[in-house]
């Protein structure tokens, strides 16, 4: 069976049951768990994507474009391959990541024989 | 008698069974001929939504917060017009009370030339300020159908002016709730109940001019629709308006097999609860099996009794409809069939199925949180057999001003701003998402209003609106950015303002996919300004925009950062606030995105140099904005390199992470860390193939 693209940065191998980055086309992790657990994962300071905060002249508040690190933090996850960035994810400290997609790979399984007739 | 709530109302959002009439009349429907009346009748509800926006005087009435629909004798929605179908949708709850209560109740009683005014969130599922007004069709003495028309008006006499109160601590500090009341017999608009509505909102003129505005789209409904049902027969316009709704539901049914089944998740975050900024979480897990998709709203927030952060189910559930009509199933007809094959499951007691009591004023922020759950657990299922149909959402903060008091005529005013009708849409697949598009939950139909018109009626002057720089969540394909803009109380001794919205401590719509969500949004007030004397002297320094304002702070007076949201309080001629409204979340690795477009970005200045060098890693002259390729690629693949050298296997990251946690006064109303669950449930839909 040939790979399947399931969204824009990841594929399935559905012979070796595996994900794979729809990038580099590297094997990921196996398909029946989630793929973000192949991936190298690391909380990205917010200020790096959404600038330094701006101090207020006469006061002690500064102005922010980056979420409140005490509400929510920015997890970033990477093929481990070529570096690309697979999903990002915004969550609390702490807070379990997201399972995101689990599929159910024998019904996709049947899905593609039954194209194939 | 019916109660002060009615349950089993609310859980009858989806399409009734067919009557038996219906199935009589619908057996000798031919699909072209059926398609040709479909449109006679959309065009109706276009005229009629029209109406409603020509006449109204309300902020969400001029601009496009409306919607006009046909609904069946039994109350489903089958034909509307509006990019705001929850309005329509939820609107079945509404008309399905009217005939289980009022139909054969002698004392009310449902006669040609009645109307009835609704805004109880426990009956449509919405805050107050959303009112509608629904009328029956008679032919010949039988009722064939009911038409509506809905609007968010705002003003509704609530604890604070606009409708929409952040620092409301029960039901009964937000204004007028009307469960159904006739406020027309015979075709005469009752002034008794009009002047009683009147005498209970800061407002009486936005208040009047609404109500005639829905009437009149009524009457136009009426007479159009009479003599379509006196050309076609009543039978089959009787039949048609079961057989959109059944052919709809079909259609989605169709499509959802198509797609992969599965399981899949998404937890959106809510920073406001009342006037503190607490965390709260709506979580959302589907299933899709075969035709049908079930969704989970097991984890989310319990409510919180005493302030603004509930929702009844059935505005959760009916807010979907903006996404699901508007965007995903844009092609099928717009009514409440798309319903059919989705089923839901709500936990007893939380913030997306609260109980009468709490207050409902800040329901919006539930049913954006929710439906930004339910649009993000789609695109994962969606992507594989349609990757254009992906797409990550425009800002739902609506990140907006309310204020109130009297303007410079010497006339009372209270609304909400205009403003969020400004938001930048979601990135596509394939393009950037659009800059300053509209309401994401009216997509085609908002707009943020002319600055001189909102001038003309309000206090207030306008220092700039325009692309808020960077407003967007970056990504190979940005999403389009909101809108930011200053506001000076003007010509006035003083007024009520504050905000409406979230999202100022944390990101709300996410990116999709590798690309960015867009930023928390700042909201600044500044009393005690020179701004006066610096537009006397016409000062260059006045800004116009809202980084040049924080930037430079070139304004004099005391600056206090209040974020969204902020109850409304007394400032002054003079005084001065600027906030902006968030733009669409970014699709795909920022590093991947063509460079030109990053160029052409710095010219129109929606994306800063800052996030061209730092995010999108782009090498260039900023004198000439030419981009040196060979650098940036070269730039690009190290940005590769770090992420494989800083990023840490799951395990490992896990391993710390979790032993992590916010303060316990974020989690002040969070619920049971890290996942509330429950024992009892409210099921809305059919669950009977689940297994």
């Amino acid at each position: 069976m040939a790979r399947m693209r399931i969204t824009e940065t990841v594929e399935i191998d559905l012979d070796k049951e595996m994900w794979c980055c729809c990038r580099c086309h590297a094997e990921i992790h196996p398909a029946r768990e989630s793929y973000l657990k192949g991936c190298l994962v690391y909380e990205k300071p917010a200020d790096e994507i959404y600038g330094p905060p701006i101090p207020i002249k006469q006061d002690s508040d500064a102005i922010s474009y980056a979420p409140d690190p005490d509400f929510m933090r920015v997890v970033e996850f990477y093929c481990p391959e070529c570096g690309a960035i697979m999903s990002v994810q915004y969550l609390p400290s702490g807070h379990p990541v997201v399972t995101e997609i689990e599929l159910d790979i024998d019904k996709l399984k049947e899905r593609v024989a039954e194209k194939k007739k | 008698m019916p109660g002060a709530i009615d349950y089993e109302i609310s859980k009858r959002l989806h399409p009734e069974p067919p009557t038996e009439e219906e199935l009589e009349n619908m057996k000798d429907i031919e699909p072209t001929s059926a398609g040709i009346l479909l449109h006679k009748l959309h065009t109706i509800t276009s005229e009629g939504n029209e109406t409603l926006v020509k006449l109204g005087a309300s902020t969400g009435c001029r601009w496009g917060d409306t919607a006009a629909a046909i609904y069946t004798r039994t109350g489903d929605s089958a034909v509307c017009a509006s990019g705001l179908y929850f309005h329509a949708v939820l609107g079945s709850t509404d008309v399905k009370y009217i005939m289980k209560y009022w139909l054969n109740d002698p004392s009310v009683g449902v006669k040609p030339g009645d109307a009835f005014f609704c805004n109880s969130p426990y009956i449509r599922g919405t805050h107050p300020p959303d009112m509608a007004i629904y009328a029956p069709i008679f032919y010949k003495d039988k009722l064939i159908c009911w038409i509506g028309a809905v609007v968010h008006t705002g003003e509704c006499g609530a604890c604070e002016p606009g409708g929409m109160p952040t620092g409301s601590r029960s039901m009964y500090e937000e204004g007028l709730q009307v469960p159904a009341m006739k406020i027309s017999e015979n075709y005469r608009l009752k002034e008794d109940v009009l002047n009683y509505f009147n005498h209970m909102v800061r407002d009486p003129r936005a208040m009047t001019l609404d109500i005639k505005a829905r009437m009149a789209c009524l009457r136009v409904m009426e007479k159009r629709l009479l003599a379509v049902i006196e050309k076609y027969s009543p039978e089959y316009v009787i039949g048609i308006l079961r057989y959109v709704i059944q052919i709809t539901g079909e259609a989605a049914r169709k499509r959802i097999s198509q797609w992969t089944d599965g399981k899949f998740s998404f937890v959106q975050f809510i920073d406001a609860v009342g006037i503190l900024h607490r965390l709260m979480k709506v979580a959302v897990t589907l299933e899709k099996k075969g035709d049908h998709l079930y969704f989970d709203y097991d984890g989310t927030s319990p409510e919180v009794t005493d302030r603004v952060a509930n929702s009844p189910g059935t505005g959760v559930i009916g807010v979907n409809t903006v996404y699901l009509l508007g965007h995903l199933f844009y092609d099928l007809p717009h009514n409440s069939g798309i319903l059919e094959p989705m089923s839901f499951k709500l936990p007893d007691g939380t913030i997306v199925n609260a109980s009468r009591e709490s207050p409902k004023a800040g329901c919006a922020y539930v049913h954006e949180a929710g439906s930004l759950a339910v649009q993000y657990v789609l695109q994962n299922l969606v992507y594989a057999a349609s990757p254009d149909r992906t797409e990550p959402a425009g800002n739902r903060g609506f990140d907006t001003l309310s204020y109130g008091g009297v303007n410079q005529y010497g006339e009372s005013f209270a609304d909400a701003g205009a403003e969020m009708n400004g938001i930048g849409f979601g990135a596509r697949s394939y393009k950037d998402g659009v800059d300053v598009a509209g309401a994401y939950f009216a997509p085609m139909t908002s707009e943020p209003g002319e600055v001189e018109s909102l001038e003309s009626h309000l206090p207030f002057l306008y220092l700039y609106r325009g692309f808020h720089q960077d407003s967007c969540g970056h990504g190979k394909y940005r999403g389009g950015v909101g809108m930011d803009y200053a506001v000076k109380i003007h010509a006035v001794p003083g007024a009520a303002l504050g905000t409406w919205g979230f999202g100022s401590k944390i990101t709300l719509s996410q990116g999709l996919f590798g690309g960015y969500g867009v930023p928390a949004l700042p909201f600044l007030a500044i009393s005690g300004s020179n701004l006066n004397n610096m537009l006397q002297n016409t000062d260059p320094n006045i800004p116009s925009s809202a980084r040049m304002l924080y930037q430079k702070q070139a304004i004099k007076g005391h600056y206090n950062l209040r974020g969204y949201p902020c109850v409304a309080e007394p400032t002054k001629e003079g005084d001065l606030v600027a906030g902006g409204t968030g733009g669409g979340g970014g699709y795909g690795d920022p590093i991947e995105r063509d460079p030109s477009l990053v160029m052409q970005d710095l010219e129109k200045e929606t994306v800063s140099h800052w996030a061209a060098k730092n995010v999108y890693k782009v090498v260039y002259d900023e004198k000439i904005l030419a981009v040196d390729e060979e650098k940036t690629n070269s730039l690009r693949e190290q940005e590769r390199k770090d992420r494989r050298a800083r990023g840490k296997k799951f395990a490992e990251f896990e391993k710390e992470w979790l032993k992590k946690k916010p303060s316990d006064e974020t989690l002040e109303f969070y619920g049971t860390w890290p996942a509330p669950r429950y024992e009892s449930f409210s099921y809305f839909g059919d669950w009977s193939g689940y297994q």
